[in-house]
């Protein structure tokens, strides 16, 4: 077994005092008063999650390799399972449904990926910086949240886990409800209904119309009306008739179902009505 | 366990007291522009006063810490932690988030007590946009915008060190102006909606955490309130019967509620663990009912109910387990079941159209319900140090009610293989292929929708699909260089849906290359590509395809940004640029030949150049210019003017064409302690 260090944190400290340290002292990491955490009363300092220091702290040979201590980041030697059982021995009730399954654990990411604590301040832990730490492995969907219209996440002023739950979740989408639909409720309370005219793709998933990270239509609508509509009705009459380039204005008729809001122009109750005349969803 | 009586962390600096940034800001942005302003809260040109910092007040017993940021403008945010950690902890704040739509509509209603709108004295109705004599005389300037208001609450206490109670409380408003719709048969005017609502939620847990586990029981409840009941409006165009007002509804008050138990447990017997969650919720409306009608002149039947006492249950359960029985040998299996009931009552109206007349039809409501399943199972083997081999199965199955289809199943396959030959390459690849097969796609039924049976709804048509993912990232051995490179590929064909979606393609692309010349100068390029594809079938003639359409969207985006810290001894110098250029090109063809629309193309750029000057330890000097231009061309928008439509009176959004100069110089103080430069790891915003 190896050893533990002589003094704990006074040891290392000796050594490892730059600021990429330091800052630690000022994290919920480092609560002398908090039991719990490494810093508490009789816990083991550094070593509670770099592990036994004794024999990295110990005298050794010139030309000898110092032995390591578990190591946490991206570019460290230590395994990331291991410096993830490090986090997940005390934090295993943080991580939330099925981390051990998700997609995360699966790919390797290590919790030190994300998170930095020796950092007076986690930037994963705040709207304005997380996205930025998301985005360093998703950079496709860095790329979506610069479309033309899309959530405030590249204004600072929503985080990627507004919706979604890094550390677990029931569904595939890592989000932070029980379903799509139940997440993009918890803002958008007023599409919810139920509805007395319901229009039935809605009630079972937003993202049958939209693109929640970002495309190039008002909305956030995966396709222009009446093309995206149009996936969907075919009954005769206006919602079967193609819509060509000749009704834009200049044209010889402009077409109410392009322009403006295009089929919203009367149809604008998509996510439901609650009036009794309401089943085309117009009133 | 070791002794650690005598470890005292003699040279630890805990820090006590009081400590914090505050800044200072002017700003100057150098036109109107809500687009830009969206979400940011610089809608408006002209100057600006900000303020923004955070700091903490920490001791052996309280621990406290605080933010704000953009106190001087609409989209301002405080917040306050603090508590003693490891018995309680509270966290409040505020936000207000701007939604700032257009700056550029016109209209000629105006607002006439709760949610009514109406026309301007002496207004001529006609039966055509272009026939109104005093339109525009009467159209005035309105902005469609509206602002978000989020306060939120919460504590935490820890009566045992194993057991943690939790509260939140969240408050959401929404006060503004939106675009609804105020239709009158085929004539419609566009009108700036008012929106006043506001919803309420709340959470409340208790967590049981023991050495290897948890248990979590908890509560949701979601309240959703609005001030109006509908939206009223006076038809400027000439009208039959007596219509000569409408009103839409707005959305219903509504609540949410669910209670849930969640756990999880770690066995050390094949490094094993298991995750299950369960919920049960309900989701209810009962606001009172609008009648058929605002015609007086109309004689209706009795609505079947004054409110409709609206009420959906959901059921959603979850499982997951992880197990290594072999070293090398991981195996994942994780399943779901959704359920959504809807116990809507069911009942015969009688639909008014447009105000003017009985249809004489009686519909029924039609309550939506479904039941979905997901299973999937994962494998992973690690073949070597530097190779995994990994591959799963998933099933999906769906049950709905009242639509089209009634049971589906989809199947998907993949595989993937994740190389590591040394610490500097990261391989990883990945693909499958999905099939979604139906029972059947009841055209009886969607003929008595209305729809052509041969039409195939796309999410409930059968689809094969195959996608493929690879990642590929790299650093330099000597050079502290480091690149990705993400592509995500999936092709869907619907090769048995005559009309609607017939096949649809998706390919993302992105790349990041980083640099770190030393810990002082990191610089940083990205890139990415999307091309998004689709193909659909119509038919004019309620019978085979006579018209077919092509929609692509493709989407550039590049940046590039270097950080340079200590470029003199007390300067810092930070530059991002952007650039994001999206395109959508539809083409259509028709008996009457191909045709295409003129592209929807919109272009980003964002320049910004923040420049720090360190005067003393505690002080610091901060500018910051930002370019920003966004351009538009939208052929939805373009040229139409409020009447440019015969039977649509619109507001006359103009696409956004901005682009703009913020400037700001501001004054930073440090409180407490001196800062240390170098602890926090430079995220690059673009």
């Amino acid at each position: 077994d190896v050893p533990y260090s002589r003094d704990g944190a006074d040891t290392c400290l000796a050594c490892h005092s730059g600021p990429e340290v330091l800052g630690l002292f000022r994290t919920p990491h480092a609560v002398p008063t908090d039991a719990r955490t490494p810093f508490g009363h009789g816990q083991l300092q550094c070593e509670a999650c770099h592990g036994p220091g004794g024999g990295h702290t110990a005298r050794v040979r010139r030309g000898e390799e110092r032995p390591s201590v578990v190591r946490f980041g991206r570019d460290a030697d230590t395994a990331a399972s291991v410096q993830n059982g490090m986090c997940t021995g005390c934090h295993e009730a943080d991580t939330g449904f099925g981390w051990h399954t998700g997609p995360h654990a699966r790919n390797d990411v290590a919790c030190a990926d994300c998170h930095r604590s020796h950092t007076t301040e986690d930037a994963v832990l705040h709207a304005s910086t997380q996205p930025a730490v998301c985005f360093d492995c998703h950079t496709t969907t860095r790329s979506e949240t610069r479309k033309a219209f899309t959530h405030p996440i590249a204004e600072g002023k929503m985080e990627c886990g507004g919706c979604h739950s890094p550390h677990g979740a029931t569904i595939d989408e890592q989000l932070k409800r029980q379903t799509v639909n139940d997440t993009c409720y918890e803002c958008h309370a007023e599409k919810r209904g139920p509805w007395l005219w319901e229009h039935a793709p809605v009630t079972e998933d937003c993202t049958l119309c939209h693109a929640p990270h970002g495309s190039n239509h008002p909305g956030m609508l995966t396709r222009r009306a009446p093309l995206l509509c149009q996936g969907c009705h075919s009954e005769r009459g206006h919602p079967s008739i193609a819509q060509t380039p000749g009704g834009l204005p200049g044209g010889a008729m402009p077409s109410q179902f392009l322009l403006a809001t295009g089929c919203l122009n009367c149809h604008e109750q998509v996510h439901g009505s609650n009036h009794p005349s309401g089943s085309r969803l117009m009133r | 366990t070791p002794d650690t009586s005598s470890w005292t962390c003699e040279s630890c600096p805990f820090p006590e007291g009081y400590s914090g940034d505050y800044t200072a800001e002017t700003i100057y942005v150098t036109d109107d522009s809500a687009y830009l302003g969206d979400a940011g809260g610089y809608d408006e040109e002209g100057a600006y006063i900000n303020f923004a910092g955070d700091g903490s007040y920490l001791s052996r017993d309280y621990q406290a810490r605080w933010a704000i940021e953009d106190l001087g403008l609409d989209s301002r945010y405080l917040a306050v932690t603090g508590g003693q950690q490891g018995l309680y902890d509270y966290r409040v704040s505020y936000r207000e988030l701007p939604r700032r739509q257009y700056d550029t509509t016109r209209t000629i209603f105006s607002p006439s007590g709760a949610g009514s709108l109406s026309l301007p004295l002496g207004w001529q109705r006609a039966t055509a946009t272009s026939d109104f004599p005093t339109l525009a005389s009467d159209l005035v300037d309105v902005e469609i915008k509206s602002d978000r208001k989020l306060f939120e609450a919460g504590a935490s206490y820890l009566p045992l060190p194993a057991v943690k109670l939790d509260a939140n409380y969240r408050r959401i408003e929404r006060n503004g102006v939106d675009i609804a719709a105020g239709s009158y048969f085929t004539q419609s005017s566009l009108l700036p909606r008012a929106l006043d609502y506001s919803t309420d939620n709340v959470e409340l847990s208790a967590r049981l955490a023991v050495d290897r586990g948890y248990l979590v029981a908890a509560y949701y409840g979601s309240f959703f309130q609005n001030r109006f009941l509908a939206t009223g409006w006076e038809s400027p165009f000439v009208t039959a019967a007596g219509a000569e007002t409408g009103r839409i509804a707005q959305a219903p008050d509504n609540r949410m509620q669910q209670v849930s138990l969640s756990g999880g447990y770690r066995f050390d017997t094949w490094d094993s663990g298991l995750s299950f969650s369960a919920a049960a919720g309900r989701a209810t409306q009962n606001d009172v009912l609008l009648p058929y009608t605002t015609n007086d002149n109309l004689t209706t039947v009795p609505l079947p109910r004054t409110r409709l006492d609206a009420e959906v249950d959901k059921r959603n359960f979850a499982f997951a387990a992880s197990a290594s029985p072999l070293d090398k040998l991981r195996i994942d299996a994780r399943f779901r079941y959704d359920r959504r009931d809807n116990n809507t009552p069911i009942e015969s109206w009688t639909r008014v159209i447009s105000d003017t007349f009985n249809s004489g039809e009686a519909e029924e409501n039609v309550p939506y319900g479904f039941r979905r399943s997901n299973l999937s199972l994962d494998a992973a083997y690690r073949w070597s140090r530097e190779l995994r081999l990994s591959g799963g199965f998933r099933r999906t199955e769906h049950d709905r009610d009242h639509q089209e289809v009634a049971e589906q199943t989809e199947d998907s396959g993949w595989g993937a293989l994740h190389w590591r030959p040394n610490g500097r390459i990261d391989l990883l690849a990945k693909g499958g292929v999905a099939k979604r097969e139906i029972d059947r796609y009841d055209e009886s039924l969607a003929f008595s929708f209305g729809q052509n049976p041969l039409l195939r709804k796309y999410h409930l048509a059968y689809r094969y699909r195959r996608f493929a993912e690879l990642t590929l990232s790299a650093s330099g051995a000597e050079t502290p260089v480091s690149a990705t490179l993400a592509a995500l590929y999936a092709d869907d064909d619907y090769t048995k849906s005559p009309l609607g979606l017939t096949g649809a393609e998706d390919l993302r692309i992105s790349g990041d290359v980083s640099y770190a010349a030393s810990e002082k100068r990191h610089f940083h390029l990205q890139a990415g590509y999307e091309d998004i594809r689709s193909a659909q079938a119509g038919s004019e003639q309620f019978s085979m395809p006579d018209w077919r359409a092509r929609n692509t969207d493709r989407f550039y985006t590049a940046g590039a940004g270097m950080r340079l810290l200590e470029v003199r001894d007390d300067i810092d110098v930070t530059l991002d640029y952007l650039r994001s250029i999206g395109t959508t090109e539809i083409s259509i063809v028709t008996p009457g030949g191909p045709d295409a629309f003129p592209d929807l193309d919109t272009t980003l750029n964002s320049f910004h150049l923040r420049v720090a000057w360190h005067r003393s330890p505690r002080t610091t000097w901060n500018l910051s210019a930002r370019y920003e231009s966004f351009v538009m061309d939208d052929w939805a928008l373009e040229g139409v003017q409020p009447n440019t439509i015969p039977v649509v009176l619109s507001l006359g959004a103009e696409p956004y064409d901005y682009n703009r100069f913020v400037i700001g110089l501001g004054f930073s103080y440090r409180i407490g302690p001196e800062a240390i430069r170098g602890d926090q790891p430079g995220y690059f915003t673009n």
